[in-house]
């Protein structure tokens, strides 16, 4: 059985960055609906750290804020291979090393899973414990896109 | 040499956040040297005013995805102190153990992944994939990992712990598990030593710049200090009242930076492995003692750039140590206890670790259990100052080399200190095109 991992990413403390926590305890507090292969970290703001958690999963599923030009909200998910981190019209940044970027040497020994982004576009990355209130009304319809992603996996 | 320069690197790489370094040279002339911190001001604590106390903890563990163990001890600490809680001899060994942890995790990613390419001529560590030194690469991720897997043990999780609260820990690990992790941390001991020397093949790349200054950490006589001591300074000694922080620490405010200065005796000081390397040397264990040697590395140094000898050495001392306190454990039989009741619901408390890049402060003041005052000091910013001092009497050293190798030699004296900007965020741009 393969085993996957879903990893909730952000800082809580930063506003719509937090949007990847909030989604990850929502789903660890119904984690008994789901299969026993699964399984949900809160990685917050672990950067490289947290590719020694890779190791163990077939497939990661990352959950993240990511900016691509869209609604508060929106979101979108995609898989994370050479065509995405490779390609030039793709731009990944992040604050900390390109944990994309790190992921390559994972790669080179045999240790990178299959990697998925669930991406939240956020409104607003302040210092403030809580999202906006966009990004807190569309959680639900957030939540039933992201499980059936989920399920795909199985 | 008479000659212009104009250096300008937006975003120095490698480094944890975002600052800049502006070198403006006429007719050989150094017209501006500033090391700038450009990052908004984060107000964290003024998230933690109106909060209950165990939200503290939890709450000042999401400042910083690297120093979250160092931050949650702090907080603890400061709760702990503010409302006389004591805890028990097996929650003081499980917290050293945890500060160990993030230290290892911390210095061997530093070493490891940013700085020793700058040793090895290349630009990243990803070149190392594939080359002759794909052997120590490996290595050191095999180190990063137990340090990882020794953080989730004992904490609950890499990052941001779940396990460290007040009063005590929620939950230990049994004896089976801290019988692996003894094996693991003595399987990392050849390792740590093969990398080391690799690094000391390259040392010679390694700047010769000093610059005296003043070296500020904990100090004790128990132990190399990390998670308790009196706050320490090389050129005035030890301060026994803890609660005079701010005679020893004095921020201030600069035009250049966002993120806040300090300094006590001279016009800046330094904090982290090399200063408390400086102060305490004599009390690391046997095996970091011995790596030491090899790069013939003694106190007091005052090369900057020696700090990341230090968080060598120190990672070396990590693991002896970790074993020494998981034989303590093992010894006195591990086992699963009570919380500590606080004895009072109103007071002050002051917090103080050493964390990967130098000395934490928490400084809480809780009213009917409420948090209604706090102040953090945090490492970085007690080092800019002294980045900046660094730079102005290193440029006229260097100045007769390229401008690339001017940037480079300026990068990695940045890089030296560790600094850990802002790593609080954690926010991915994509541009589908």
């Amino acid at each position: 059985m393969k085993k996957i991992g879903i990893i909730g990413l952000g800082n809580p403390l930063r506003q719509d960055d937090g949007i990847g926590i909030k989604l990850i305890e929502i789903l660890v507090k119904k984690k008994n609906r789901f299969a026993q292969n699964i399984e949900f970290i809160d990685g917050g703001t672990g950067g490289i750290s947290l590719i020694h958690l890779f190791a163990k999963f077939d497939i990661v599923l990352l959950i993240d804020a990511i900016d691509f030009n869209a609604k508060p909200g929106d979101f979108k998910f995609f898989k994370i291979d050479d065509k995405i981190y490779s390609d030039k019209n793709i731009n990944f940044t992040t604050h900390e090393e390109n944990i994309l970027n790190v992921l390559k040497i994972f790669e080179k020994i045999d240790e990178k899973p299959e990697l998925y982004m669930f991406g939240i576009q956020p409104k607003k990355i302040d210092f403030k414990n809580k999202l906006t209130k966009e990004l807190e009304n569309k959680i639900e319809l957030i939540l039933i896109r992201l499980e059936e992603k989920i399920k795909t996996f199985l | 040499m008479i000659k212009d320069l104009s250096v300008n690197v937006h975003h120095i790489t490698r480094v944890e956040g975002h600052g800049n370094i502006i070198l403006d040279v006429k007719k050989g002339e150094i017209k501006q040297i500033q090391w700038q911190v450009p990052e908004a001001p984060r107000f964290f604590e003024a998230m933690l005013r109106g909060r209950h106390y165990d939200e503290l903890r939890p709450i000042t563990s999401r400042i910083c995805g690297i120093c979250s163990i160092g931050h949650s001890l702090a907080s603890l600490k400061a709760t702990e102190d503010a409302l006389d809680i004591k805890i028990s001899d097996q929650s003081q060994i499980l917290r050293r153990l945890a500060i160990n942890a993030e230290n290892m995790q911390s210095h061997i990613l530093h070493i490891g992944y940013l700085t020793t390419p700058d040793l090895l001529d290349l630009g990243s560590v990803f070149p190392l994939v594939g080359s002759k030194h794909q052997e120590t690469l490996l290595k050191i991720i095999k180190l990063h990992r137990i340090s990882n897997e020794m953080s989730d043990l004992i904490c609950g999780r890499t990052t941001h712990p779940i396990r460290l609260v007040v009063g005590g820990f929620s939950m230990v690990p049994n004896k089976k598990q801290l019988t692996d992790l003894r094996k693991k941390l003595e399987d990392s001991i050849n390792p740590i030593k093969e990398v080391a020397e690799v690094i000391l093949s390259v040392a010679d790349k390694i700047p010769d710049f000093t610059r005296e200054t003043e070296y500020i950490g904990l100090s004790s006589d128990e132990e190399y200090a990390l998670y308790d001591g009196c706050i320490n300074s090389t050129d005035t000694g030890a301060f026994k009242n803890y609660k005079d922080y701010k005679k020893i620490m004095q921020e201030y405010i600069v035009s250049q930076s966002t993120a806040k200065y300090a300094k006590h005796v001279r016009k800046s000081y330094m904090v982290g492995a090399l200063a408390r390397y400086n102060l305490n040397s004599k009390q690391l264990h046997p095996l970091a003692q011995e790596i030491a040697k090899m790069f013939e590395f003694k106190p007091i140094c005052f090369n900057p750039f020696m700090n990341n000898i230090a968080q060598l050495v120190e990672f070396v001392h990590n693991i002896e140590d970790s074993m020494i306190q998981v034989d303590k454990l093992l010894k006195k039989g591990i086992k699963e206890e009570k919380l500590i009741k606080p004895k009072k619901d109103t007071g002050q408390g002051i917090g103080i670790v050493e964390v990967p890049r130098g000395i934490l402060l928490h400084d809480y003041t809780i009213k009917n259990n409420i948090c209604t005052k706090a102040n953090c000091i945090i490492p970085t910013n007690q080092n800019h100052a002294n980045i900046q001092h660094d730079m102005e009497e290193f440029v006229p050293q260097i100045l007769d080399k390229s401008e690339k190798e001017i940037e480079l030699n300026l990068e990695m004296l940045v890089r030296a200190y560790d600094p850990c900007i802002s790593c609080s965020t954690h926010y991915l741009k994509v541009k589908f095109v």
